[in-house]
């Protein structure tokens, strides 16, 4: 008999790549739950497509998968329970429960200690604090289950919409996409790669520890350069890069005390000498001393060259990532080989630069 | 002129999640009534403001603005009934489903001295306005093709599930009514009579309402020109997301995303170029539009005569039968 497995959050971009790589192997009976979007993303396909408002305790799965996250920025603790909730819907306590989650749960540049372990709640941005809550959630509230907790690298692949897209997008625009002197760990992983993984967990033998932690970057060490060099190869394109003093987002602490950086002194006496009366003031007070004078101080002052800062927070960020010395190792079952190399994985990329518009036909 | 008051006729996601937080930012508009055929919706649309919920005889005499935020196949009626007051209207994009509708609606526009506006948020993104300047300068010459790539994983959750079952409800009238519509406003084709709009080929997913459309036209214009008008829209995952417009003197690049540059270029060279607007959220463009339809005399465009050549397209392009097959 057909082993039964529930899929939350199918319709995703990790999903339909797993499916359809289920779907080639029909080993599997497959419960799709996904909103009103899957009933045509994953429509093709021989399964049970279930909304989320429409389940019950009588579907039950021998392996519960969790793609799902939120996407609200104040509600996610709620939507985390949502979650929880199907998973709980769905599973038995001999139920396996594979739940996918992200580097990003040490931080988007990987400052907190990575390690294959629980993790110890921070305070960071929501998608950070989202999924770290959300692994704490399932390891506390489904304890007398085997639990898989996948953290994957940056998911690239085609149309990956954070990495592949924004990487292709950036070059075309000539946005940057390196800092002069640094070249980061791109701590990738393809998608291929990471539906082939999952689906290799779902067939092992479960190792009898309480949690299974498992980094997925089999890409990890390929620098960011050597992708950015492979699509600067297809579109003809050479990229720009920034020269540094990137703002960094490294300390919690240094973030707090950002908004009082701006309290100099000398900010606030340039600010005053800009306002209708003290400028009228200083001009009088250049007359008086004569303006031949003013000049000849004003020489022998040397001028720092103005600052430029055309760079956004997104910008910084992606510059930041893209430069990082932080390396996610991969830390995978041994038995297990990647689907697609980077050859494969840049070559599967073109085809698709070439399906949506990237690339000339 | 004091703050207007707004009512909303629909109270959908739209509703729900753009107008009511966005629509009293720009400060010249509060919104006070809320009607609904299904009373529920407008109860939890208007749930913790002080807008009241009433019927759409109500609605119509007590506002200064009317807006239609309803499911597209229901704006025909709903103008031809609300224009008659004589007030502001603004309607919700996609505009009408087909171009008899929009002569019929311009007609009463006209005689009943109302004013109408469509709600298309992203003529106000900053790259639109650069490009469209640019273009206008006559620097890249005559227009001679242009192509559209716009798709992403689709998520959007409608009350009425309109995206899913109404004919202009696919992907060509919810994600192609907003690109379709910056690559004629850039290029000023919307102002200009298409006198026929020629289809070389068009492949879809399903038919209508579909999820993923490619197509190939020619637009002629009034003036005898052509141009080639291309695009590609999809519901399943990320495409390009963008549109080139290829002129005599070289091409112009945008971004689909609000950002604030434009790439232009001429064979194998190009240079990015950049515009001091910058917003950081969507919604701020949303808001603004309200701002610069209030200010129209001026600038026109969001007045609904802007929009005729758009709605003729997508009407063509939809009742096409072509070839459905899977694109993806």
């Amino acid at each position: 008999m057909k082993k039964k497995i529930g899929i939350i959050g199918a319709a995703g971009f990790v999903g339909v790549e797993l499916i359809k790589q289920l779907h080639a192997q029909n080993e599997f009976d497959i419960v799709a739950i996904a909103r009103s979007n899957g009933n045509f993303i994953l429509g093709k396909y021989d399964l049970q497509l279930v909304n989320p408002k429409d389940l019950t305790d009588n579907i039950k799965v021998d392996i519960v998968l969790n793609l799902a996250y939120p996407t609200h920025f104040y509600l996610y603790p709620a939507q985390n329970r949502e979650i929880l909730d199907q998973i709980e819907k769905i599973s038995d306590q001999n139920s396996l429960i594979i739940h996918v989650s992200t580097q990003a749960v040490f931080g988007f540049e990987l400052d907190s200690k990575i390690q294959t372990t629980k993790l110890k709640l921070t305070r960071d941005v929501p998608y950070v604090e989202s999924k770290a809550m959300m692994e704490k959630m399932i390891c506390d509230k489904l304890n007398k289950n085997k639990i898989h907790i996948v953290r994957l690298g940056n998911v690239w692949g085609p149309g990956s919409g954070t990495w592949t897209a924004e990487l292709i997008n950036r070059i075309l625009f000539a946005q940057p996409v390196k800092v002069k002197g640094v070249d980061g760990y791109s701590n990738v992983t393809d998608v291929q790669n990471v539906s082939s993984y999952i689906i290799h967990l779902m067939e092992s033998k479960y190792l009898n520890k309480d949690v299974e932690y498992h980094h997925l970057s089999e890409f990890c060490n390929v620098k960011w350069s050597e992708w950015v060099a492979v699509v600067e190869e297809y579109l003809n394109i050479k990229s720009v890069g920034v020269n540094s003093n990137l703002p960094s987002a490294n300390s919690l602490i240094s973030e707090l005390f950002m908004p009082f950086k701006s309290l100099k002194p000398m900010a606030v006496f340039k600010s005053f000498i800009g306002t209708r009366f003290a400028s009228s003031y200083i001009r009088s007070f250049v007359r008086l001393i004569g303006y031949g004078n003013y000049i000849k101080y004003k020489n022998k002052k040397s001028q720092p060259l103005p600052s430029v800062n055309s760079l956004g927070p997104l910008d910084s960020l992606y510059l930041n990532i893209f430069s990082s010395d932080k390396e996610f190792q991969n830390i995978v079952k041994s038995d297990w080989s990647p689907k697609v190399n980077f050859q494969e994985s840049c070559s599967n990329v073109k085809i698709w630069m070439k399906e949506v518009g990237y690339l000339n036909e | 002129m004091g703050v207007l008051k707004a009512g909303i006729i629909g109270c959908g996601a739209v509703t729900q999640k753009s107008y009511i937080s966005n629509l009293p930012r720009c400060g010249k508009i509060v919104i006070s009534y809320l009607f609904d055929t299904n009373i529920e919706m407008a109860l939890k649309a208007a749930k913790g403001s002080d807008i009241e919920v009433v019927s759409l005889d109500v609605l119509k005499k007590k506002c200064d603005i009317i807006i239609i935020a309803t499911p597209p196949s229901s704006h025909f009626e709903l103008l031809k009934d609300v224009l008659l007051e004589g007030k502001m209207v603004i309607c919700e994009k996609p505009f009408l489903t087909n171009a008899i509708e929009v002569q019929e609606v311009l007609e009463i526009v006209k005689k009943y001295k109302s004013q109408l506006f469509v709600a298309h948020f992203r003529r106000c993104f900053p790259t639109l306005k650069l490009a469209n300047d640019l273009i206008k300068t006559n620097i890249l010459g005559e227009v001679k093709s242009i192509s559209i790539f716009e798709g992403g994983k689709f998520s959007w959750h409608t009350e009425s599930g309109y995206v899913f079952n109404d004919k202009s409800g696919g992907v060509l009238y919810d994600t192609g009514s907003h690109s379709l519509d910056m690559a004629l406003y850039v290029t000023s084709l919307d102002l200009q009579t298409i006198s026929k709009v020629h289809i070389n080929t068009i492949k879809r997913d399903k038919v209508e309402p579909s999820h993923e459309i490619k197509a190939a036209l020619k637009l002629e214009l009034e003036s005898n020109k052509v141009v080639d008008f291309d695009f590609m829209l999809s519901r399943y995952g990320v495409l390009s997301n963008k549109i080139k417009i290829e002129c005599e003197n070289g091409y112009l690049e945008i971004p689909i995303d609000m950002k604030n540059y434009i790439k232009i270029g001429r064979n194998d060279k190009f240079t990015i170029l950049y515009t001091k607007e910058k917003y950081e959220d969507l919604m701020d463009c949303f808001a603004i539009q309200f701002d610069e339809m209030l200010n129209d005399d001026i600038n026109d465009k969001f007045k609904a005569y802007r929009f005729s050549n758009l709605v003729k397209i997508l009407e063509t392009v939809r009742d096409f039968e072509s070839n459905i097959e899977s694109l993806s």
